[in-house]
This record gives C-alpha cells, structure tokens and sequence, in this order.
C-alpha cells in the first residue's frame, strides 16, 4: 500500500496528457503534427504496448497473486483465466464498440505512389459518440 | 482570403501530391461532398452526431488544418500592426483590444454558421463523454498496476499517456473551433482526462476497504482482459483507419512490444 503516492501520480500524468493533446488549442501550428501517419503510429505503439503488459505481465500479476492469496498453482491459472475473461466481457458488455458505424476504408486504388491514401482521421474519436448515444 | 487558405492547404500536403487527387470512389466523393463546411449535413442521417465527420473524419480533420492555417494568420496580422502594447502574447489576447478589421471578420466567418457551431460543440461534448468512459478502466488498472508493482504502473502509464493525447485534440478542437474559447475547450479535454483519476479514486476506495491477494488478483485479471479489448476493438481499428495500408501501424505495433518487453527485462535485472 505504500505505492499510493506513486500509482496517484501516474494516473493523474497519463489524464493530464489528455489536456497535452488539448492543448494545440492554444497553438494552432501544432494541428499539423497530428498527421495520419503520426496517429496511426501513436496508436499502433500504444496497442502493443497494452496488449503486450496485459497478457505477460498483467495476467503473470493475477496469476502470482491469486497463488500468494493461497491457490494452488493450477486454481491460480483457472481463476486469473476466468477473470481474464470477465474483463473481456465487462468490456464488450458495458461499453459499446465504437467502431460499429465506420464506413470501410475505400479499397486501394492500385495507384503505387498513393502510399498514404485520404482516410479517416480521428475517426475513433468522432464516431465513438455515435455508438454511445444509439447504444443507450 | 479562400484563396491563401487552399493555397496554405496545398503546400501542406505537396509532400504527398496523390493526396489532392480525387478518389475514383463515389463513396468517398460523396464524403467529401457531404463534409464541405459550407454545406449543410443531414443530421438525422445516423444520429445526433454529425454524420459527415463520423463517416469522414479525415476531411474534418484537414478542415481542422484549414481553420488552424486562419487562425495562425489571424495571429500573424495581429502582429503587424505592432501599435498595441499586447504583441508580446497575442494568442491569448486575441479575443480583446484587436481592431475590428479583416482578420476578426474571418473569425466571425469561421463561426458564422451557427448550427454548424452547434454540431461541433455537441461532437466535442459527445467526445469528451465517450472518451472519459473509455479512460474509467484504464486509469483503474494504471492504479491497481502501480500500486502493487510500479514498474508495470509506469509502463501502462505512458501506453495510456500515449494515446491520451490524439483523444485530448480530438475533444478539444471542435469546441475551440465552435466556440472560439480556447481555455473552454481545453478545460473540457481536462475533465475527461480526469476521470482516470476518478477511476483511480474509486480503486483506491475498493483496495483500501479490502486489501488481499485476492483483490488483487481479480482486478488484475479483469483489467488485462479489458486492456487487450481496449487496444484491440478500439486502438487498432482506429490505427487502421488512418493507415489503411499499414505502412506503420504494424511496425508501431511491434515496436511497442518490443519496447516495453525490453523495459520489462530489464527491470528483471
């Protein structure tokens, strides 16, 4: 428990990086930073991320915790599995996919110098209402 | 006035000359068509968000560079004047003691349409929701991972940290650009930044009334599950969407396993 300080300031950097990203507001040259190809990477590198620490590390904490709690070690996977899950579905339940209503990406024109195709961009971010206000 | 603007816009995107191309695809034409600021959306298309925007963000996002490209020149004519005092920190001040001239008509032109403000402050509000839920079981399980192994906490710190900052733009700017108050817009990005402190509260209130290895191992196991779908159901398609032919995303991907896996080894040292 003497990681609260610590755990608190981490959490309160990764919300505040939220007004980071707000702040462009106040610069309007930074708008342009924020291409597709260096949203597209910032997401990618944070997906891997997560998904890495989630299933080695994250899901290694439940298992070790649930046999520090005194499990033996096959009860400690089955319960770290079952909880694994129980987050899968808490998630896919309670909070509404927010890619439901994206249009498909049009298909590659073939053309080999359009690398970089017109596509959506924060499209995560603008659909997600929709499917939050339909979804309630 | 138009013409500085598109000119503004075409020598951004020179770089990558295809892109001015029209597409061959009628869809996105019509997209296009559609997200034209000057033509009205068809609201009830989808829902009380702005169809045109949800179906083609990309466009509103080079709107966005459109509007940032007047703003800065907006900026810059305040600065040749040079007779006010205040030209030390224009930006802030641009909203009192500027002349009524052609740059604060641009400014009224920007934001003359006021259904169009309305729809974008109700997108950046509908944003702000969304993103706050989304942010809940992430600043609980950066809470819950710290607190039993800071070096998992930091990790899951900056993945968050990382991709927190596209969505605090993408709340801000609609607003901004809607209401032209820039501390409104950013303080709303603030309070759905903030509920990943709440959620880190209510953790806390959780491990704090019952601490045990078997608190732990639960919230352990249902944070990871929630963060493979978060990065997988909403992060990945999101990348895809604006790489689709995956000249980075994958690579992004792997360098971040990478990265954190060496991170994590490291620590094991």
């Amino acid at each position: 428990m003497d990681n609260v300080g610590i755990a608190m300031g981490l959490v309160i950097a990764a919300g505040a990086s939220t007004g980071l990203g707000a702040a462009v507001v106040f610069f309007p040259s930074i708008v342009k930073l924020a291409s597709r190809r260096v949203l597209a990477g910032s997401l990618g590198f944070s997906a891997g991320v997560m998904s890495y620490v989630s299933f080695i590390e994250i899901f290694g904490k439940a298992r070790s915790s649930f046999e520090d709690a005194g499990f033996d070690e096959g009860k400690a996977y089955g319960f770290a599995t079952l909880c694994f899950f129980g987050g899968v579905g808490t998630m896919t339940v309670s909070f509404p996919n927010s890619n439901k209503n994206k249009t498909p990406p049009p298909a590659p024109t073939g053309n080999p110098t359009n690398s970089m195709p017109k596509q959506p961009v924060c499209s995560h971010f603008f659909i997600m209402p929709i499917s939050f206000s339909s979804s309630f | 006035m138009n013409v500085f603007v598109s000119h503004l816009l075409g020598g951004h995107h020179s770089h990558r000359p295809s892109d001015e191309e029209p597409s061959s695809d009628g869809k996105q034409n019509d997209h296009v068509k559609c997200t034209r600021e000057d033509v009205p959306c068809t609201e009830d298309e989808i829902g009380p968000t702005p169809p045109c925007c949800a179906k083609d963000p990309v466009h509103q996002l080079n709107n966005f560079h459109k509007m940032a490209d007047v703003l800065e020149q907006e900026q810059e004519e305040e600065l040749r004047p040079g007779e006010n005092d205040e030209t030390i920190q224009p930006p802030k001040e641009d909203v009192q003691g500027v002349p009524v001239s052609s740059d604060s008509v641009d400014s009224e032109e920007l934001i003359k349409n006021s259904a169009e403000s309305k729809r974008l402050v109700k997108m950046g509000l509908n944003t702000a929701l969304a993103i706050a839920l989304h942010n809940f079981p992430e600043g609980l399980a950066t809470f819950v991972a710290a607190l039993n192994d800071p070096k998992v906490g930091v990790v899951l710190g900056v993945a968050i940290a990382i991709h927190n900052i596209p969505e605090g733009l993408c709340v801000a700017l609609p607003i901004f650009y809607a209401t032209g108050k820039r501390t409104n817009a950013f303080l709303w990005a603030l309070l759905s930044g903030a509920s990943e402190i709440v959620a880190a509260l209510l953790g806390w209130a959780i491990l704090a009334n019952k601490f045990s290895d078997t608190t732990y191992a639960v919230l352990f196991g249902l944070v990871a599950g929630m963060m493979v779908i978060i990065s997988i159901r909403e992060l990945m398609p999101t990348a895809h969407f604006y790489d689709p032919e995956d000249t980075v995303v994958t690579n992004s991907f792997i360098v971040g396993m990478v990265v954190i896996a060496l991170s994590l080894v490291l620590f094991q040292l």
